[in-house]
């Protein structure tokens, strides 16, 4: 096994950061470590993304847990002499937007961090298994082989894990419906295909913890049957299929994959296949169907795809962010891992902050955390010390809301309380100077062009909501526009096929709600033009 | 197994209804409620994408599609809530929104599902502006087929029937959202690519976006040509379901009456295409005879259907050695017509105008084959004609809705027509001929010449129950005076791939098999009138067996006008010149 | 009514060549082997796509087709409902810039109509010199860095419109490499 470093220099090295000359940086400290005879006690070690992306090249040093960012080639030398070997920090490069920072805020706030999901991302080397290993990867493998199979689901069933795509079905309770099924062949499949505006956790779990994916699949698959695992990867990540297609390779060399895992019976093989650009193939079924090389459009349900899923056999769908919860929860329980969130919802939810917010990136936070939490205390307020002028959680299939949402906790039940969702733990911030209809009018042309085309309310529905919020934005629309509106809501609702239609109306019914005056004005500031009332 | 009950409420109403049922079928069965639908179409086409047949379902947030979803113990649905209708009447008008408005002036203006649907569910005012900005090119390639893409409202019945019924695969959607269409490879349309032209599409559907590619105009010109000698010849199939486009009961006989209609347009002469099935019969017969008695290539597969030998040339090139070189009866019609009963009257071969009117779109694209113009060349040496004289000897094929359509434009009362017979001698036929129009008709047909010839003995009966019925495929052994012979049929091209599949392993069981292209074979041709009722190939079928059984001549050997054709003009069947007039050969398409 | 005439698409009348051939099956093949048996169209896809210049050619598609055993229409409508493949020409780089909501909360129509303007095209257009398509994309999942855009494989994120023409610079002068 590797060897532990008594100090680890971590670099994140994604597509992003490649750009702004990561790779040359990393090249320059290991010369330089070397140089200065350190190589023996410190490693320098690839990461995935921090979820911090705009301070340039960013190091941070472990265990002293000091953050630098916009490091050039010419810092390197300063770095290594004064923090290396002097112990002391090199002020002008560190920055105060590290996790170390958002860790004080957390005391302040009196809320108790514990990373579950995020444990290793950023930590380890994402392409060495030894490091995963090291901490206490692939453990909760061998526990689960240890245990009946009923054992494990029931743990899962105990911890209350709720899927973390957004929809919060009861993670044991669909593990359970595939192991009771009887079939000659069950797969276990990793829903990677992160598609949903403002949500780019997934892609930092698998670039910078890959194994912890892959260790989930395997005990899923032990704990149902199945010896078949595939992760359906979104394609525009091509570094998380890499560092996966590389831990797989690694977990099957070490006998974590494969046949007869660590000594026992249970065998199971990990695929990966690929998106190729479709937000709709995030809903399970158009997700079955693409990996079955079909157009991805959903199915009619039931049956459900524990029934019969892909390739008509009974198959468990999970997002990347609830496999990589299951390992911590089976190592250390189920009440541990209610410990955490809130009554309804159990654990942490791994949030992504984008749009006019200081801090822009992922955070880890306990169930129940409220907005006003995420946006300030993580997300350091709005840029330019400006105002909010609205708030999108849960993805462009998430509710517009206000300030006057900020102290609503976030949970699987805040939809139902307080009309704010969860979905996938988009926090959507946009300052005062964004005007609402345009925004909403992107929102209409991203399901416009993401719907599959299969059924006519989402198909023409779409098309009918773009033209209506282009009117509204264009000071163009007829009066009946928002009658129109009201009536395409409830026929998404009420009769699209698959979820993807069916959460349409989330965005405008709540931006109607909660910004009544906004549509009221665009009305009434509105001519229609004499060619277009023709028609219409 | 006994089959398990479920209680439900319906409206209402309780009642016990088979597990496994949609809640289309229990309504549909136990309450008496037909839900409305659109793109559903029971066991091809189960999409759930127009949204029409939802219903309210207590307990469910949304409202579920009929169609697909299952009765499930203690469910309760309400078909007629306010919920249901208005989300019934938002998606039509979603689908007329970006549909064109010329009904008027449109193919399906009498029998538009989408139109019958806007009236039944009371739309009266279409809400949604038209949001597409332009119109689509109409796909014009093919001979048989014109596609509407603007008309389209992809309920997917075309592409199911066309990939599940027919194994075609000839269209898909392409695209996503509303930017979709029914495709063909890269837009290149029907008569570019593997589209057998079978018509099974058409016959699906539910609006104008599929049609035929229409002959009536030409048809009227030469009718009204008064150079010409216009004689036309109806297939067997199109008797017994022409009174349908008339509003005669379902398996009407209208032989007569088809007769006098089409006298009353003004052809010269009405034939008959049973007298040329006869002739197939006594050529494919003695085909099958030579072949058994020579140790010739087996199984021999029946060639009367165009969309099957496309489908062999694009899909089984392999296989084209075992199909019959035989034309089809259209074919050898035409060529009859223009060679020998020319030369019997006298007539200039280039004056004669052969019309067909057919169950079937693929003969459009039949009578343009370029080996299609014997009679031609037969008489291009005889009386020096060009080359870019050539003609061909079919000149135009009508389907049997372009039939009925000319017989209503000229105003004629089908329906009270007197019956009149067909012009001798093309219209002369046996009850051989008629049956070619039923799935195992042809091989019947040939089983009753064959039989005879072989044993040169009197058929004890001329029933073969075993080769009729409409199921996909039937085998059968047939005991030819001790000699065993074993035949098989398939009816849809995808139940033809199976018995196809065998015979390029070089392990197929039988020495003849029957292949038709459509679904009960000519009667459910692509051509036919356009039905709602779910027995209407059963009810066609019936006719055909009752007009076979009314004949006089029940068998092709003995009707006189196809012994006197041999006897004055042909020879011997499969002679010389049968073979170079009324056989043909196949090319390979695979690499098209 | 006479029928239209045939199309013949341009690459459709160019037959494949032996090498052409032997690289698809060889796709295809390895393919195989990675999913046990099964294929991945989308690996084949992406795969060939890089190598005729970011699109799929007809007779390409066609020989892919017989190979994987599908029918060409079926083909076609997979290659038509996923974004990242195209049966249309497209330049040397695809220009895909995100105007989903994060990033257009930061500036993407912005960054799209500068764009528009550097290169003289519109969205879903290709540079006269061919080498650039520019395409609007839905969420890349790089909203951290938004507004953000991916050229071919790479991201660029926190972006300006003046940034946008050393970007352009550079990747003409690694594409010319």
């Amino acid at each position: 096994m590797k060897k532990l470093f008594s100090t680890q220099i971590v670099i994140p090295v994604d597509s992003n950061s490649v750009l702004q000359g990561a790779l040359e940086v990393k090249h320059l400290l290991e010369e330089t470590i070397r140089t200065y005879n350190l190589a023996s006690q410190v490693s320098v070690v690839e990461t995935g993304a921090l979820g911090i992306y705009d301070q340039g090249v960013v190091l941070a040093v472990f265990p002293d847990d000091v953050y630098y960012g916009n490091v050039t080639p010419s810092d390197i030398q300063e770095i290594v002499t004064e923090h290396l070997l002097k112990g002391r920090v090199v002020k002008r490069l560190a920055i105060d937007r590290s996790l170390s920072s958002r860790r004080m805020v957390e005391k302040e706030t009196g809320k108790s961090q514990q990373k579950i999901v995020l444990r290793n991302a950023g930590l380890i080397d994402p392409q060495s298994i030894d490091e995963y290993i090291a901490r206490d990867g692939y453990a909760a493998l061998a526990k689960a082989l240890a245990m009946q199979p009923g054992e494990v689901i029931q743990v899962l069933t105990d911890s209350k894990l709720q899927g973390r795509g957004g929809a919060g079905f009861p993670t044991g309770l669909k593990w359970g419906m595939v192991a009771k099924e009887q079939s000659d062949e069950k797969y276990i499949v990793c829903n990677a295909d992160e598609g949903e505006p403002g949500t780019f956790k997934d892609r930092l779990i698998l670039e910078g913890d890959p194994h912890s994916i892959v260790e989930a699949m395997a005990i899923a698959g032990y704990a149902t049957g199945a010896h078949i695992g595939i992760v359906y990867v979104r394609g525009e990540y091509v570094m998380s299929i890499a560092r996966l297609k590389k831990a797989i390779a690694d977990a099957t060399a070490y006998g974590l994959l494969g046949d007869g895992i660590l000594g026992t019976g249970f065998s199971f093989n990990l695929e990966v296949y690929r998106g190729g650009g479709a937000y709709v193939c995030g809903e399970e079924f158009a997700l079955l169907e693409s990996i079955e090389n079909q157009r991805g459009e959903p199915r009619n349900k039931p049956p459900f795809p524990p029934q019969r899923g892909l390739f008509g056999k009974p198959t468990v769908v999970n997002n990347v962010e609830t496999f990589a919860n299951v390992p911590p929860i089976l190592l250390n329980g189920s009440e541990w891992f209610r410990s955490f969130g809130t009554p309804s919802s159990a654990g942490t939810k791994v949030f992504s902050l984008s749009g006019d917010i200081v801090n822009r990136g992922i955070v880890e936070a306990p169930m129940g955390t409220t907005l006003r939490e995420l946006v300030y205390d993580f997300g350091g307020g709005i840029t330019g010390g400006r105002h909010i002028g609205f708030l999108q959680t849960g993805g462009s299939a998430g509710t517009v809301v206000s300030e006057r949402e900020l102290d609503v906790p976030l949970d699987f039940s805040s939809m139902k309380t307080s009309n704010v969702s969860l979905g996938s733990g988009v926090i959507l911030v946009a300052s005062e100077d964004v005007p609402l209809l345009p925004f909403l009018a992107e929102v209409a042309h991203f399901f416009w062009h993401e719907s599959c085309g299969r059924c006519t309310p989402c198909r023409e529905g779409t098309l009918q909501v773009k033209t209506i919020l282009d009117a509204l934005v264009s000071r163009t629309a007829d009066p009946a526009a928002l009658q129109r509106l009201s009536r395409l809501m409830n026929t998404f609702t009420n009769t699209s096929f698959c979820g993807l239609g069916q959460a349409v109306p989330l965005a405008f019914e709540s931006a109607l709600r909660n910004f009544p005056q906004v549509f009221e004005q665009a009305l009434a500031a509105s001519h229609v033009p004499e060619a277009s009332a023709e028609s219409v | 197994m006994e089959m398990r009950t479920l209680h439900v409420k319906i409206n209402g109403r309780d009642y016990q209804v088979p597990d496994g049922s949609t809640i289309l079928e229990a309504a549909s069965a136990y309450a008496n409620i037909e839900i409305p639908t659109l793109c559903y179409l029971e066991g091809i086409s189960e999409e759930g994408a127009c949204g029409v047949c939802v219903v309210d379902v207590k307990g469910t947030r949304n409202l579920p599609r009929a169609c697909l979803t299952k009765v499930s113990e203690g469910m309760e649905i309400w078909t007629n809530t306010a919920r249901v209708r208005e989300a019934r009447k938002i998606n039509v008008e979603l689908l007329l929104a970006n549909h064109p408005t010329d009904c008027f002036t449109c193919e399906r203006t009498e029998n538009c599902d989408l139109r019958d649907l806007a009236s039944e569910l009371g739309v009266r005012e279409v809400e949604f502006p038209r949001t597409r900005t332009e119109w689509l090119p109409i796909d014009n390639t093919s001979l048989s087929l014109v596609r509407d893409p603007n008309k389209c409202i992809l309920c997917r019945r075309c592409v199911n029937v066309c990939a599940k019924v027919q194994s075609v695969y000839a269209i898909d959607i392409a695209g996503r959202g509303s930017n979709s269409t029914v495709s063909t490879f890269l837009n290149e349309g029907l008569g570019n690519v593997e589209c057998v032209n079978c018509g099974q599409c058409l016959l699906v559907c539910p609006t104008g976006a599929l049609t035929e590619r229409s002959e009536i105009p030409d048809v009227w010109k030469v009718l009204g040509d008064p150079d010409k000698i216009v004689v036309v010849e109806t297939a067997p199939a199109v008797r017994v379901a022409i009174g349908e486009e008339f509003g005669m009961p379902d398996g009407t006989q209208a032989t007569g009456k088809m007769a006098a209609a089409l006298r009353s347009l003004g052809f010269n002469k009405v034939f008959d295409t049973d007298f040329s099935a006869d002739l197939t019969i006594m050529e494919e017969g003695f085909e099958l005879i030579g072949r058994i008695k020579n140790g010739g290539t087996l199984p021999l597969i029946t060639s009367c259907s165009p969309g099957w030998i496309k489908f062999a040339e694009t899909f089984f090139p392999g296989v084209l050695d075992y199909v019959s070189s035989c034309k089809s009866p259209q074919q050898m019609f035409g060529t009859v017509t223009k060679t020998y009963w020319a030369e019997k009257m006298g007539f200039d071969p280039r004056k004669i105008v052969v019309v067909s009117v057919m169950p079937c779109t693929a003969k459009k694209f039949e009578k343009e084959r370029p080996e299609m113009k014997t009679a031609f060349h037969y008489w291009q040496e005889k009386m020096s004609l060009k080359d870019e004289e050539a003609f061909n000897d079919v000149d135009f094929v009508l389907t049997t809705r372009e039939a009925a359509r000319m017989i209503r434009e000229a105003g004629i009362d089908f329906a009270n027509l007197p019956d009149e017979d067909f012009d001798k001698p093309l219209g002369e036929s046996s009850g051989a001929g008629v049956i070619f129009g039923a799935t195992g008709g042809v091989m019947e047909a040939a089983l009753r010449t064959a039989y005879e010839v072989l044993t040169r003995k009197s058929l004890p009966r001329l029933d073969f129950e075993d080769v009729r019925g409409l199921e996909g495929m039937k085998s059968a052994t047939i005991d030819i005076d001790g000699t065993p012979l074993r035949v098989a049929i398939a009816n849809g091209l995808g139940n033809a791939r199976i018995l196809i599949e065998e015979v390029q392993k070089g392990e197929s069981p039988y020495q003849f098999i029957e292949i038709m292209t459509c679904p009960g074979g000519c009667l459910g041709g692509g051509g036919q009138p356009l039905s709602n009722n779910p027995d209407i190939k059963k009810r066609r079928a019936e006719a055909i067996y009752r007009e076979d059984a009314g004949k006089p001549i029940r068998k092709s050997h003995e009707n006189p006008e196809i012994q006197e054709i041999y006897k004055d003009f042909l020879g011997e069947p499969n002679s010389e010149k049968a073979h170079h007039l009324l056989h043909t050969t196949y090319h390979d398409r695979s690499g098209e | 009514m006479e029928p239209d005439k045939k199309v013949q698409s341009p690459e459709k009348a160019t037959a494949l060549s032996v090498e052409d051939r032997a690289f698809l099956q060889e796709v295809v093949e390895r393919d195989r082997v990675e999913h046990h048996g099964r294929v991945s169209y989308m690996d084949i896809l992406f795969e060939v796509e890089h190598r005729y210049g970011n699109f799929l050619p007809g007779e390409v598609l066609r020989e892919v087709a017989r190979l994987v055993g599908t029918s060409v229409a079926q083909l076609n409508g997979f290659v038509t409902f996923y974004t990242m493949l195209s049966t249309k020409p497209r330049g040397r780089h695809v220009i895909r810039v995100c105007t989903s909501g994060p990033c257009h909360v930061t500036g993407a129509p912005a960054v799209m109509a500068e764009l528009e303007r550097l290169l003289g095209v519109g969205e879903g257009e290709t540079t006269p010199d061919g080498a650039f398509t520019l395409e609007g994309s839905s969420c890349l999942g790089i909203c951290g860095v938004s507004p953000a855009l991916m050229i071919d494989d790479d991201a660029y994120g926190n972006l300006t419109p003046k940034d946008l023409p050393g970007i352009l610079a550079a990747v003409r002068a690694g594409g010319a490499q």
